[in-house]
């Protein structure tokens, strides 16, 4: 008995030992929401860091050391956000964080990583956080998701290209929709858009036609609908039951992904809405820098099976781009150390990445311009490339 | 328990607590400071429903007062911590006052239907007036809490102590008020309202005090809480803060000092731990106040069965 004990303490040892020999793992914090209202962005992108970090590490990790997520939840809390970020840097003692997902938990997160001088590569939406001013400084923040700005020049180009004059406005009561609209109403000069309307919404109400008929009695040619998860596809379909002629439906970049066709029906037909190359990978000319990535990562994503619990919307790149761009910081920063780090993230140049193509400097913490976005068009159920 | 030993009990209680505050690291302290943070506007609401008997759905929005207030006038004076922290309680206290005594002559029940609206409208407030508080985005918090004397309050430990000493003094006042003349009228109030008027009782007054005082308290821990996170956002003093509240007074038993308090400590610590429960964390909430109602029914009914043959 003892013989045989000590027959497999040796052979455990054995095993043991290269992991010893191996070098130390480059600790990177995680903050996902899976659970609360975010969750439904926050699970799956959890998966695909996961699945990034596995892969990095395949492949040699970084700087010869492989990289340890060590993941919380942050139950869509901002709250709570702050608790296991603060736990993150002061009891795990991670080098930077990747998250959180929602833009008030990502306010609340920055505030302590600004003063604690932690880099934070942040999935969320809003673009507060990267905004400065008001909002405090961003100098160890960085965020992967385009800015509300750029997708709301992304659709301003659309439509000043498709004879738009008259727009009406619908935005979500939450920090998203309200982003939205402060950058919807300041650009819509720049394009020469008059804004007729303006109504605002509850993102978890269940059914918006008394706004959707104010907005239609201005009769204007298109109207943009702000917001995230099941409301904008509500939106669409109580748009697409007003009497009369309809105005053009537009959505916003976080909208693309199959649980709008399946939830707006019939009525998402014809709608438009910016989003990323991921929805529309086969329609990527050859010469597309994202091209490979985003195949690889296309194909990547229903192998690992997480295609089969989360079809593939535009929130899944996230997660990835925000690995890469630390994977390519760390390389450029050339040691595991977090002023070298961040120094290292403004200098990045044309990383190609699921969501576009990343140049960051240190003014801009998001490095993507219109051109990593597509306007997709709703065509017989399924994402197209708008013409 | 004596009173006298019930005192003792509830003196060592938070020795141990400020103890506990000492002995933590940074970190978990902030959890701690969230916990009490919930645990003050318990406390808060059993001034309400546990002295005056009348659901409330305001704490939260009494806490927001408190934060917004607090902080947008600091961000006019900075420095004016003497001044501005009793401007936020008594503007609380005087809301909360002034809404409590027609609720009580419209009857019972109104008080929770409009404690209801007052929590979605200074959400919608919020969300209205975002020139000055930010919107939806939240509000950074710029200039500090500042106690004459001693400087700017800054560090978990600070907070811890603040935190700690606005609880004590919470319960100093609930347990005098429950012995006072007031108390006494209160507990007429709640047991039979006809009754309570027809001996003299003013009760529209009596109640609308409880309720005030209650409000102040969350507005102060509102106060603490707003400048402690140094970023406040309408959902951090939502409708969610109030039913926690409220969630857990019931776990505890209203009108019951420290049950409350220790359920909001010890379960919110608990279910902050358990990582893994993700969304069953509401069902655990929900398993956990139907099995303190039936403990609670059990105990006053002195075993008499729930249902016929159960």
């Amino acid at each position: 008995m003892v013989k045989r004990g000590v027959l497999t303490f040796l052979c455990i040892l054995l095993f043991a030992l290269p992991a010893f020999a191996a070098e130390e793992p480059i600790l990177i914090g995680g903050l996902f929401a899976e659970s609360g209202p975010a969750a439904f962005v926050g699970t799956p992108s959890r998966l695909v860091a996961e699945m990034t970090v596995k892969q990095i590490n395949d492949a040699g990790g970084v700087l010869g050391r492989p990289i340890k997520l060590v993941i919380y939840d942050t139950e869509s809390k901002p709250d709570v956000a702050l608790r296991m970020a603060r736990q993150l840097v002061e009891s795990d003692h991670v080098l930077a964080i990747i998250g959180p997902t929602s833009t008030g938990s990502g306010m609340a997160v920055k505030k302590y990583a600004e003063e604690k001088n932690v880099p934070v590569i942040m999935t969320v939406g809003g673009d507060p956080v990267i905004a400065g001013g008001k909002y405090g400084p961003y100098a160890w923040t960085f965020k992967t998701p385009q800015r509300t700005s750029t997708a709301v020049r992304k659709v301003y180009e659309y439509l000043k290209a498709h004879d738009v004059k008259k727009v009406a406005l619908m935005t979500a009561k939450d920090a998203f929709g309200q982003d939205g609209l402060d950058h919807l109403k300041s650009l819509a000069p720049e394009f020469g858009l008059e804004v007729a309307a303006e109504e605002t919404f509850d993102p978890k109400g269940s059914d918006f036609s008394a706004q959707a008929f104010k907005l239609g009695t201005e009769k204007p040619q298109a109207v943009i609908i702000w917001t995230i998860g099941p409301a904008g596809a509500i939106a669409a379909k109580n748009f697409a039951s007003l009497p009369g002629d309809k105005p053009l439906v537009v959505e916003c970049h976080g909208q693309p992904g199959p649980e709008f066709l399946e939830l707006a029906g019939p009525a998402a037909e014809g709608v438009i809405m910016p989003g990323t190359k991921l929805m529309a990978p086969d329609s990527l000319p050859a010469g597309d820098p994202q091209k490979a990535v985003v195949e690889k990562f296309v194909k990547d994503y229903s192998e690992n099976g997480i295609q089969a619990k989360f079809p593939l919307n535009t929130h899944s790149g996230y997660a990835y781009d925000a690995l890469i761009l630390l994977q390519a910081g760390l390389e450029k920063a050339g040691k595991a150390d977090p002023a070298a780090l961040r120094d290292a993230l403004q200098q990045l140049t044309g990383v190609p990445g699921v969501s576009g193509v990343f140049t960051i400097t240190p003014e801009d913490h998001n490095g993507l311009s219109t051109d990593s976005l597509i306007m997709l068009l709703v065509k017989d159920g399924a994402f197209t490339p708008a013409k | 328990m004596k009173p006298r030993n019930y005192r003792k009990a509830v003196i060592l209680f938070f020795l141990v607590l400020a103890a506990l505050g000492f002995v933590l690291p940074s970190y978990q302290l902030l959890a701690f400071n969230q916990h009490l943070f919930l645990a003050i506007n318990v406390l808060a609401l059993n001034f309400c429903l546990g002295l005056g008997g009348q659901i409330s759905l305001a704490q939260g929005a009494f806490a927001g007062l408190g934060a917004y207030g607090s902080v947008i006038l600091h961000g006019f004076f900075p420095g004016a911590s003497p001044l501005i922290v009793p401007v936020c309680a008594g503007g609380a206290f005087l809301a909360a006052a002034l809404l409590s005594l027609p609720m009580e002559r419209l009857g019972e029940g109104f008080l929770a239907m409009a404690t209801l609206g007052v929590s979605l409208i200074f959400t919608n407030l919020i969300l209205t007036f975002d020139g000055l508080t930010g919107g939806s985005a939240g509000l950074m918090v710029s200039a500090p809490l500042v106690i004459p004397g001693v400087g700017e309050v800054s560090g978990d430990r600070e907070y811890f102590l603040l935190f700690l000493g606005l609880l004590a003094l919470g319960a100093y006042v609930f347990l005098s008020l429950r012995k006072s003349r007031l108390g006494r009228a209160l507990q007429a109030c709640k047991d039979d309202p006809p009754a309570a008027s027809s001996c003299g009782v003013n009760r529209p007054m009596v109640r609308a005090l409880a309720f005030g005082l209650g409000a102040a308290l969350s507005a102060l821990s509102g106060v603490l809480y707003g400048h402690y996170s140094g970023f406040i956002s309408p959902e951090q003093y939502g409708l969610e803060l109030s039913l926690m509240a409220l969630l857990f007074l019931v776990i505890g038993g209203p009108g019951n000092l420290m049950r409350p308090i220790l359920a909001a400590l010890v379960l919110e610590t608990a279910l902050g731990q358990m990582h893994f429960l993700g969304d069953a964390r509401t069902l655990c909430n929900g398993l956990l106040l139907g099995a303190a109602l039936l403990l609670g029914y059990w105990r006053e009914s002195k075993g008499k069965p729930l249902l016929p043959g159960l």
